[in-house]
């Protein structure tokens, strides 16, 4: 034996394609449009966004005549700073993440939060969408956790929303 | 042991590409079929289980997709197998067993057409020693087809046989994806894809979920007018490499059926034979008589969803009993390269 | 891989007294293929769990797949058709890139998904900052009692904790755990097989596995559902009315500190908002009136398909007696916990010293 073997190193690439549904096309098309459609469940009435196609709490299928438009606009409700770099990740910088619950909605929507500093950011700002650029018509791949069609959110500087009213908002989506 | 009853089955179109849907969507209507067939609604399932696999999908926890579609709220007593759905099968099974549950659902899905197989299915080989060879599951078919030919007195002739009745009877199937009124002689005048294996010896790319309601004693006999009594079940799994089995056999299934009383009286017996040959192989180790119908549905080489293909397996041989009068019937599972894990169940009827 | 495997199994089968000719079936678990890039590895890793021949299980449930693997390995013997099972769960976190894997590249990985319950948590409970530093010094602090941890940091203290890096707000670096390898066997047989050892073998008094779907917006990530009931179906059938009273430990799944309080609340040790509570006064302490995680927990080392698994025996060693430099003394009933997934898959059992 001349050198020990430490690693083998043998990368594994796999190709997939996965043809979007009828519901997430729809979505892109809206989204080109700075539009935020969901999907009203015709059961329950929850609220879906971006619409799966289904609503999980009745098990029923969704479908267009199920679309609503929701605002875009919503409200701070968690956030936190990442350090990608410490993660052992590519990027780099810090950056703010948050919760966004739409108005009029129990829906909240992770994204990054744009437009204000890491040290600046509290739950209850009030946010709006900051939409993402479609290449060709089409929504550049995201993977991961965010919104999709959704670059992040930025305030829209009206005042803030209270704790109180905040509390009121997580109560609100716990329930049920 | 308690008495276990299959008492409804359901079962998505089985295609080449299902574009339409998501996994849940796919799963969706399924789940809600076999919900309807059993006559019970969500809040009467006691457990839930369900086989599929991430590789499938290209991502880690695709699984938890499948909770959207069976109505996982409020929360469910749950469990999944990173295997056929017929493996989920045996898990809720247990569960009936044991009590700590009555009825169950259990389902199992999978899109293969979101990557290419022949690739995806390298990645289960041992990554040190064979995956890196690059063999894809054509080849290893292959080598089992030629073993089997080699070691044994049946030809080619024999496996064409096999693929042609497969397509002939999947002509009354309804969910069947290859469906063709086909000869042995058409199919010999093939040329070898992968010898000694011509493309009608191997099974399609499909997609498609299945679901089954299991339920416990005598409440199997309200739900269903005949249930199909699970009488026994048993898996079992065979070393990996190649270089050390007898791949012209299939010990493991053996085993599992003997356990289970395979060679007894078996009226159809619905197998995952995945290719040709391998009906072959499973008929002499599950010791099926020649009187044995085999894959009325057309089996796996008429539709093949992997992940789910097993549990259909089950749930044609219990629609077997229920519409068909059948009074005892087989189902065979099996998962990995070459055969190196099997299941048997055998169902009877009242 | 295998290696990993056979060691945990024959360290197991030591223990137990036992060979590998007297288990019937094998049950496996790991959390994602992708992890070690090998589709369901168990395919190839059967030769090194002795399977060959035997009935073989692949559980995967996220990051609550051990507990599902000990708790249906259990099951097996339950009915009557089995008289000895392991069950064996493994990760090898350092074949690939896991946080690459979770997270899709530079947006952050499971932390960031965690953290923002975490900071909802505290918003919700007004608990103090340094209650998430407070669990990561209590758990270091235990590791160092358990040879098999993997984080070992002698002297660890709550301002090493605050001045350590912040990594995903409201987390630093001390208060999440690391990436691992291990796996963990655990071997179960029927009353009239249980091996003649020194050591007494754990009872098993319930168990439970609960999920919820993610994709409904009214979900909590804070106080799920799916984490109640299942403990509520655990003490039930372990006939349990008051855990803090009737439990004498617990070993939880806490990959990020605040997940302590959290848990403690959704297990029912606490009333909700009240769990950091628990962990200032240091009733969760080693020495405290009911420690949790007296071997170092997940925040130690979180190999994470064995993770839950390695929770459940650890309550077993307790049970047992043989928990070694880690173990709490008089222990009669404890509780080994996972939780997988977007904070919705649970998997809970309940051992004791005595047969129920
Ligand atoms: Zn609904």
């Amino acid at each position: 034996m001349s050198d020990d073997v430490k690693v083998l190193n043998s990368v594994v690439s796999l190709d997939y394609e996965r043809p979007p549904t009828r519901a997430a096309r729809r979505y892109t098309e809206a989204v080109g449009e700075k539009r935020l459609i969901a999907h009203r469940c015709p059961e329950c009435e929850r609220l879906y966004t971006p619409p799966k196609g289904y609503c999980p709490v009745c098990v029923v299928l969704t479908t267009d005549e199920h679309e609503i438009e929701v605002s875009p606009e919503g409200v701070l409700v968690s956030y936190t700073v990442t350090n990608p770099d410490k993660l052992h990740q590519q990027g780099g910088k810090t950056s703010a993440r948050g919760d966004v619950m739409l108005d009029g909605t129990r829906i909240t929507l992770m994204g990054e939060l744009d437009g204000v500093e890491a040290a600046d950011v509290h739950t209850g700002m009030r946010m709006r969408a900051v939409w993402v650029e479609l290449e060709d018509g089409r929504l550049p791949s995201s993977g991961g956790w965010g919104a999709v069609g959704i670059k992040g959110w930025e305030p829209t500087g009206e005042p803030d929303a209270s704790r109180e009213e905040v509390q009121e908002l997580l109560k609100k989506a716990g329930e049920s | 042991m308690r008495d276990v009853a299959i008492v409804a089955f359901a079962q998505s179109p089985l295609v080449r590409r299902q574009t339409d849907f998501d996994e849940p969507q796919m799963i969706m209507p399924v789940v809600r079929e076999a919900y309807e067939q059993s006559g019970l609604d969500r809040s009467q399932i006691d457990f839930v289980c369900s086989g599929s696999a991430d590789y499938l999908a290209g991502q880690p926890f695709a699984f938890i997709r499948g909770l959207d579609a069976v109505g996982a709220w409020p929360p469910l007593s749950e469990s999944h197998v990173e295997m056929d759905g017929a493996w989920a099968l045996y898990e809720a099974w247990m569960m009936l067993q044991i009590g700590h549950a009555d009825t169950a659902l259990v389902y199992g899905f999978g899109k293969a057409s979101a990557g290419n197989m022949r690739e995806v299915l390298t990645v289960e080989l041992d990554p040190y020693y064979l995956a890196p060879t690059g063999i894809d599951c054509i080849s290893t078919a292959g080598l089992q087809a030629r073993a089997l030919l080699d070691n044994s007195d049946y030809t080619e002739r024999d496996m064409a046989e096999v693929a042609a009745r497969s397509r002939r009877s999947a002509m009354s199937n309804d969910h069947a994806q290859v469906k063709k009124d086909v000869t042995a002689e058409e199919i010999l005048a093939e040329p070898y894809w992968v010898d000694p294996l011509r493309p009608s010896d191997c099974p399609p790319i499909t997609d498609g979920a299945a679901a089954v309601v299991l339920v416990a004693g005598d409440r199997a006999r309200d739900l269903c007018e005949r249930p199909a009594w699970i009488r026994g079940i048993d898996n079992r799994i065979e070393t990996h490499y190649f270089g050390t089995r007898d791949l012209s056999k299939s010990p493991s299934t053996e085993v599992a059926g003997k356990t289970v009383g395979s060679g007894d009286g078996i009226e159809v017996a619905e197998i995952s034979s995945t290719f040709s040959h391998q009906e072959l192989i499973l008929k002499d180790a599950l010791g099926l008589q020649d009187s044995t119908e085999i894959n009325p549905s057309g089996g796996p080489l008429a539709a093949n969803p992997l992940m789910a293909v097993g549990l259909i397996r089950i749930g044609e041989a219990f629609n077997q009993i229920k519409n068909n009068g059948k009074q005892r019937v087989l189902a065979h599972a099996t998962s990995g390269h070459c055969l190196q894990q099997n299941l048997v169940c055998v169902l009877e009827g009242d | 891989m295998p290696g990993l495997l056979r060691e945990a199994a024959t360290r197991a089968l030591a223990d137990a007294e036992l060979e590998w000719s007297d288990i019937d079936a094998v049950v496996f678990g790991k959390a994602p293929d992708l992890f070690e890039g090998v589709m369901r590895p168990e395919l190839f890793l059967n030769d090194a769990m002795g399977g060959a021949g035997k009935p073989m299980f692949r559980m995967h449930t996220a990051g609550s797949v051990g507990a599902h693997t000990a708790i249906f390995g259990a099951h097996l013997i339950e009915s009557g058709q089995y008289e000895c099972v392991l069950s064996i769960a493994f990760e090898k976190q350092s074949e690939t890139d896991t946080s690459r894997i979770l997270g899709g590249g530079s947006r952050g990985g499971a932390g960031v998904a965690f953290a923002s319950s975490i900071r909802q948590y505290i918003e919700k409970s007004g608990a103090p900052p340094h209650i998430g530093p407070l669990v990561a010094v209590k758990d270091r602090l235990n590791a160092l009692k358990n040879p098999h941890a993997q984080l070992k940091i002698p002297g660890i203290d709550i301002k090493m904790v605050e001045e350590s890096e912040m990594v995903v707000e409201p987390l630093r670096k001390l208060e999440c755990c690391p990436t691992s390898d291990g796996a963990g066997a655990i071997i179960f047989t029927s009353e009239k097989r249980i091996p003649k050892t020194e050591r007494p073998p754990a009872w098993l008094h319930g168990s439970s596995t609960r999920s919820e779907a993610s994709g409904h917006p009214s979900r909590s990530w804070v106080n799920p559902l799916a984490g109640q009931q299942c403990a509520a179906e655990a003490y039930a059938q372990a006939g349990i009315t008051n855990p803090l009273e009737e439990l004498d430990c617990a070993e939880i799944y806490v990959p990020f500190s605040w997940f302590e309080p959290m848990w403690l609340e959704n297990l029912g040790f606490a009333e909700e908002g009240q769990g950091w509570k628990m962990v200032d006064d240091d009733i969760t302490a080693f020495d405290g009136a009911f420690p949790v995680n007296a071997s170092g927990g997940v925040l130690s080392a979180n190999a994470i398909g064995a993770a839950g698994l390695i929770r459940c025996a650890e309550a077993a060693m307790q049970v047992r007696g043989t928990a070694g430099e880690h173990q709490v003394p008089d222990v009669r009933r404890a509780m080994g916990h996972a939780f997988g997934g977007a904070s919705q898959y649970f998997a809970i059992w309940i051992v004791g010293s005595e047969k129920p």
